[in-house]
């Protein structure tokens, strides 16, 4: 193949630096790394949320419209028995206040009652647990998020006076007058997401059904995972047509979902934005590669003359385009790694760890690669690339050879 | 223009070609009438003056462009009308080009220049290599084919487009001005070559020159005067 041998040559000559290829490599390289930094911090946004909320709630959630399911038990072995179920736990979700040492320090924050033997199966729990233990969690004591403790000024066995505010609104009516619970915590968690590490902890399923005056074997829902999560759509849309009206089952994928779609807008604008960008880039390599063209006008008459065919001639062009697309890839996918490697430090120095917390609710950017992004990016680049080469390569074909020759005798 | 020699096989024949050129004031009619046939291994020099039409001459005859009207044919096949890539094949088989000013390939070696050819030609490097060495070593230049032309002096890029115009052992070379470029006593030494290389390879030559010692040491020297060829008795010229 003398087309690819000659481009190769005149893209890089021997004992001179090679300034177009440099340029023009480094051009595509740069927006290549653009792209897919910019693809997969989104990605990444996306993903973790999707995993956090995997993880926080399974794959699917049986909630009810009622204050509480009754007899839970028997609901759950109802369902634990359904095809491709694979673990069942029962909660109760609600808003519990934290009573200070003065009348005005009272805090709001959200608490999760489990089942300690059952909640493991379905979520990873225990792998957050920073200081304590799943274990050391029983009626009188609680866990809670590390920025919630430090929120709280509280440490490993101290006690906080707690009331949920089904009591409170009891007290306000004049019912009976529950006094608050003291609790003590035996354990932090932290999982790196701030909604949760900010406002959530976790009681035992009895706790939680005293403060919120729910019956024994009762909970506010259940969540499930199953052997193939892929299929958590059509199991709850399954399950919802043998639900009574007033039980809903919400695959993981509906929960938070005005978030991830924003996100993935996010993602496809700028996806879009930098499409632009990568296309300009090509355009403005276009006009280079013309440029190098006419100056080969010489060299174009000589291999018509040796006898080179047309399609030859645009070979040799086109094959110039295409290896800056694949090297200004490549080079571009290795800028990509090392940009990503350190994007805390970067992110750090940008003095952006604060709207990281903000917006996005990472205490650090996370990190998921998406072959798609790559293989989009990659087909994307050679053959933007290698189209922008099409018009000089086609323009350098079509010259007559006499013309050719003539420009430079 | 026909050789002597009838019964040796022509490796080109060129039939009243003529080309006009369109220019503001109306067609420039630059050959009226050339006819022209070469034999195998017969060297022909064409002289004229400036301008008139010598190189146009030979980029028809080498089918870099195409005439108005007229045929033309290499090795007896009927050339003129074919498509470009079929041209460009036949060209890279049959014919071996020396241009006044060398047109080598800056980027290449030497003897990458001589092997570029022989790979247009379709043939493998591997096969290649030698050949083109040896011809390298035939032009003197064996110690410098890893050279750049850029590191070749304007004698020694001439040896070097001399080897490419013969790796593929084409049946005519067109010579344009071949020593137009060097000083006479390098020019001296390449027409030598091209002499002598093209007789011991059996290549029919086609030369354009302004010098006449050269001209005359072909076997056929002919004149292009208003479009038209015509021999040294015609012109009253030697």
């Amino acid at each position: 193949m003398w087309p690819f041998f000659l481009a190769r040559k005149q893209l890089f000559p021997p004992r001179r630096f090679p300034v177009f290829a440099f340029i023009s490599i480094l051009g595509v390289a740069c927006g290549v790394t653009a792209l897919l930094v910019v693809q997969t911090v989104m990605n990444s946004f996306g993903e973790e949320h999707r995993i956090r909320i995997r993880e926080a709630d399974g794959e699917v959630t049986l909630h009810t419209s009622n204050k509480f399911i009754p007899d839970v038990s028997k609901v759950e072995v109802g369902i634990a028995a359904l095809p491709g179920v694979k673990a069942v736990s029962p909660y109760i979700n609600n808003v519990l206040v934290v009573i200070g040492e003065s009348e005005d320090d009272i805090r709001f924050f959200g608490t999760r009652g489990i089942d300690i033997d059952k909640e493991p199966t379905v979520t990873p729990l225990a792998k957050y647990i920073e200081y304590g233990s799943l274990n050391d969690l029983d009626d009188d004591r609680i866990i809670i998020g590390k920025r919630l403790a430090i929120r709280l000024g509280v440490r490993i066995g101290s006690r906080i006076t707690v009331q949920s505010p089904y009591e409170i609104a009891h007290s306000i009516k004049g019912e009976k007058i529950k006094l608050p619970r003291e609790l003590e915590i035996c354990g932090f968690f932290s999982t790196g997401f701030a909604d949760a590490d900010e406002n959530t902890s976790f009681v035992t399923m009895r706790t939680a059904r005293d403060l919120f005056g729910m019956p024994p074997d009762s909970a506010s829902a259940i969540h499930l995972t199953l052997r193939d999560p892929a299929q958590a759509e059509s199991f709850a849309e399954e399950l919802n047509r043998r639900l009574p009206l007033n039980m809903f089952a919400e695959p993981w994928t509906e929960a938070r979902r005005a978030f991830l779609d924003a996100i993935g807008m996010e993602k496809q604008m700028l996806f879009l934005l930098m499409f632009i960008i990568t296309l300009v880039a090509s355009f403005s390599i276009g006009s280079t590669l013309f440029s190098h063209v006419v100056r080969r006008t010489r060299e174009i008459g000589l291999i018509s003359a040796l006898g080179g065919a047309p399609s030859k001639i645009l070979q040799v062009f086109m094959t110039q385009g295409f290896l800056i697309g694949i090297l200004g890839y490549g080079i571009g996918l290795g800028l990509t790694f090392l940009i990503l490697h350190f994007r805390q430090q970067i992110v750090t120095l940008m003095g952006a760890e604060a709207t990281l917390l903000k917006q996005y609710r990472f205490e650090t950017v996370p990190l998921h690669y998406d072959s798609n992004d790559f293989i989009k990016a990659a087909v994307l680049t050679i053959v933007l690339m290698t189209l922008a080469s099409l018009i000089p390569s086609i323009w350098a074909a079509r010259r007559k050879p006499s013309e050719a020759m003539r420009d430079v005798t | 223009m026909s050789p002597d020699n009838s019964s040796t096989p022509l490796v080109l024949q060129a039939e009243s070609l003529a080309k006009s050129f369109k220019t503001p004031r109306g067609p420039l009619d630059v050959l009226t009438n050339v006819t022209l046939s070469v034999s195998a291994g017969e060297c022909v020099s064409i002289r004229g003056e400036s301008g008139s039409g010598k190189t146009t001459l030979l980029q028809i005859l080498g089918g870099l462009d195409r005439a108005s009207s007229g045929e033309l044919s290499w090795n007896g096949e009927q050339v003129s009308g074919r498509s470009n890539a079929f041209l460009a094949t036949r060209r890279a088989r049959w014919l071996g080009y020396v241009f006044q000013s060398y047109h080598l390939v800056p980027e290449l070696s030497a003897l990458e220049n001589v092997i570029l050819a022989a790979r247009i030609a379709g043939q493998s490097t591997k096969v290649t290599t030698p050949k083109a060495r040896e011809l390298l070593a035939r032009v003197g230049l064996e110690h410098r084919i890893q050279h750049l032309p850029s590191q070749l002096s304007g004698g020694e890029c001439q040896r070097v487009a001399l080897a490419r115009a013969l790796i593929n052992k084409p049946r005519l070379i067109l010579a344009d001005e071949p020593t137009g470029n060097l000083d006479e006593r390098t020019g001296e030494d390449i027409m030598a070559l091209l002499l002598n290389l093209a007789k011991s390879e059996g290549v029919a030559l086609v030369l354009v020159t302004h010098n006449s010692d050269f001209a005359r040491r072909a076997e056929r020297q002919l004149f292009l005067r208003r479009g038209e060829l015509c021999s040294a008795l015609e012109t009253g010229e030697s």
